[in-house]
């Protein structure tokens, strides 16, 4: 993959004038709009979560959502939104496909006098991302996080989702290593890698990555999220593309073996995948390596996802150690039914039915008795 | 090392929340259903559950919630016994971040959320409370309190280290799972940052900023 420059597409043109690419999603209106053109907002879907204080419905635009920012966004905001917005026309056809499908790319901005940042709009994610999640009693339809895919099959059997077996894992971990491709060629950061920023669809082995329109070219404020820290960028510096690729590669060694901890380091150590024989290799540089501009990119990822070689053209970088082992916890004992007084804890018999078989069965075989004696 | 916030929900199961029992074990059934299937939640706060009135149960002992099949079921009946809670909490505490720091996780300051909808039955709980919150003891936790029904806002108040829900008149039911639900998005918002995050807004309560770190 190239890396083409960001473009200006505030006025739904690119650079030299030409009309902008086709956006496959059916957004009716401008790039740009303001809040007014948008018609009603239904009642928002989600409040005060990172840099929106909303995320609301367009009534007259079916599939499509108003995400409105917190005030205080400056005039140059809207200048970067609006690169990141036209920034797929600079793409091959295929790299902006897979990158509208792939994730909620802004199709405008949304402006008001006196705000030329109020939002944006961006693309409801489809429904093959939600499933329904069965624990106990309970179940819930719902987005399936791609924190689920950093799970065991049998974890993931257990709240009822088909489970992905390592050609499913291989399948959504090439999409995710895809699209972070398509960010890096298109020298944007997203910095936000994490299990809560993507979405699975476990019968699709697809992904789709949400909170895009923070991307911004070259470097941003690191986003910090608990045990996604890069130890080569240290607190306080300014996430790049070196940061996205520790991240990247973190996600992918997560989902592909469904371990979350350091086990996961282990495992992409001591596994040798057949049929992608590179990949342990690139995750281990990606992850480990002492020198962090040394990390393969996404792209030498996908490659080797893909099932084709770890091409450098750079020497191997040195690495640290792999991450300690987590010492196996303690089982923890079942609770114990309470002597009196109260209060008591009594546990859900494991198989309630099983009494009412057994007396079936005895009453079925009576029943052969009676009948066999007349 | 990953981040883990050692989690203490601890419920009042005393008489008075005899005829809310039903309610109470459908809210934590439901706790843990949100607990099981948000795993970057689970595996953050690691949770353990105790009920208490004349004595104290450890209903859950400190696990990562998918890794629990079921919630057990609590029957209430009995006084409502601080003392003995505090001190029992005191020493899950002490054994849970043993174990959790030999795991190699980077381990919180613990936190309670202590809910109740009554008063303390025995004199003395305060000398309990005093060393569970001691500050020369490192791992004393930070303590959420949620009182509802016949809970003392004064008692809560010494309670409380780090924040005091108070149901504004709603019903005990409608409290409980409002508080449980209070709780779990401190949870959630607390895996995002990585550190104690507590949404001031809960349905149904008022909010008591808690100033003091410690009750002295």
């Amino acid at each position: 993959m190239t890396e083409p420059p960001l473009i200006d597409g505030a006025d739904d043109k690119v650079g030299d004038g030409d009309v902008p690419a086709a956006d496959p999603r059916d957004w009716a209106l401008p790039r740009t709009v303001s809040l007014s053109d948008l018609g009603p907002l239904a009642a928002p879907i989600s409040e005060h979560n990172g840099q929106a204080i909303a995320v609301t419905p367009l009534t007259n635009h079916p599939g499509w959502l108003a995400k409105l920012y917190r005030p205080g966004q400056h005039p140059e905001d809207a200048h970067q939104l609006d690169l990141l917005i036209s920034a797929p026309d600079t793409l091959s056809e295929a790299d902006r496909t897979a990158l509208y499908a792939g994730t909620c790319w802004p199709a405008a901005r949304i402006h008001e006098p006196g705000n030329p940042v109020v939002g944006c709009v961006i693309p409801m994610a489809p429904g093959q991302y939600r499933s329904e999640l069965r624990r106990g009693a309970f179940s819930e339809h719902r987005f399936v996080e791609i924190d689920w895919l950093a799970k065991s099959d049998e974890s993931i059997r257990g709240v009822g989702l088909p489970t992905p077996g390592f050609a499913g894992r291989l399948a959504a971990c090439r999409r995710l290593t895809e699209l972070a491709g398509i960010l890096e060629s298109l020298g944007l950061v997203y910095s936000d890698w994490s299990f809560s920023n993507a979405f699975w669809s476990p019968d699709r082995h697809s992904v789709y990555l949400i909170d895009v329109d923070g991307c911004q070219p070259k470097k941003m404020p690191d986003v910090h999220q608990p045990n996604w820290a890069d130890p080569l960028t240290p607190p306080g510096t300014d996430a790049d593309k070196y940061t996205d690729r520790y991240r990247i590669g973190l996600l992918v060694a997560k989902c592909l073996t469904g371990q979350r901890d350091a086990h996961a380091f282990h495992t992409v150590a001591a596994c040798r995948w057949q049929n992608q024989p590179a990949v342990s290799e690139v995750l281990l540089d990606m992850l480990i390596a002492t020198d962090r501009e040394q990390r393969p990119s996404a792209a030498q990822l996908s490659q080797a996802l893909d099932g084709g070689p770890y091409l450098r053209t750079v020497p191997r970088p040195a690495r640290t150690e792999l991450p300690p082992l987590p010492v196996q916890p303690p089982v923890p004992q079942p609770p114990v039914p309470a002597p009196e007084p109260t209060p008591t804890v009594k546990t859900p018999e494991p198989n309630s039915h099983a009494g009412w078989i057994l007396v079936l069965v005895l009453a079925v075989i009576v029943l052969f008795v009676i009948a066999s004696n007349h | 090392m990953p981040l883990c916030l050692p989690t203490y929900v601890v419920i009042d199961a005393s008489s008075s929340m005899k005829e809310h029992e039903a309610v109470l074990n459908a809210t934590l059934a439901r706790l843990h259903y949100n607990l099981a299937t948000n795993p970057r939640v689970s595996e953050f706060a690691r949770v353990s559950v105790v009920a208490f009135s004349t004595d104290v149960h450890v209903v859950i002992p400190m696990s990562d919630m998918e890794q629990v099949p079921a919630m057990p079921e609590v029957i209430c009946g009995g006084r409502t016994e601080y003392g003995k809670t505090f001190d029992r909490v005191r020493e899950c505490i002490e054994q849970d971040v043993s174990n959790l720091k030999m795991q190699h996780l980077d381990v919180l300051r613990p936190a309670i959320f202590f809910l109740t909808d009554g008063s303390p039955t025995d004199a003395h709980w305060r000398d309990s409370f005093r060393k569970l919150v001691d500050r020369n003891w490192p791992r004393r936790p930070h303590v959420i309190a949620y009182g509802f029904g016949a809970a003392q806002r004064d008692v809560l108040r010494q309670v409380a280290t780090k924040a005091l829900f108070i149901a504004d008149g709603t019903d005990t039911e409608s409290a409980l799972s409002s508080a449980i639900t209070a709780l779990l998005n401190t949870l959630i918002a607390s895996s995002k940052t990585g550190q104690m995050n507590i949404p001031t807004e809960a349905k149904g309560f008022e909010y008591i900023p808690v100033a003091q770190e410690f009750v002295e």
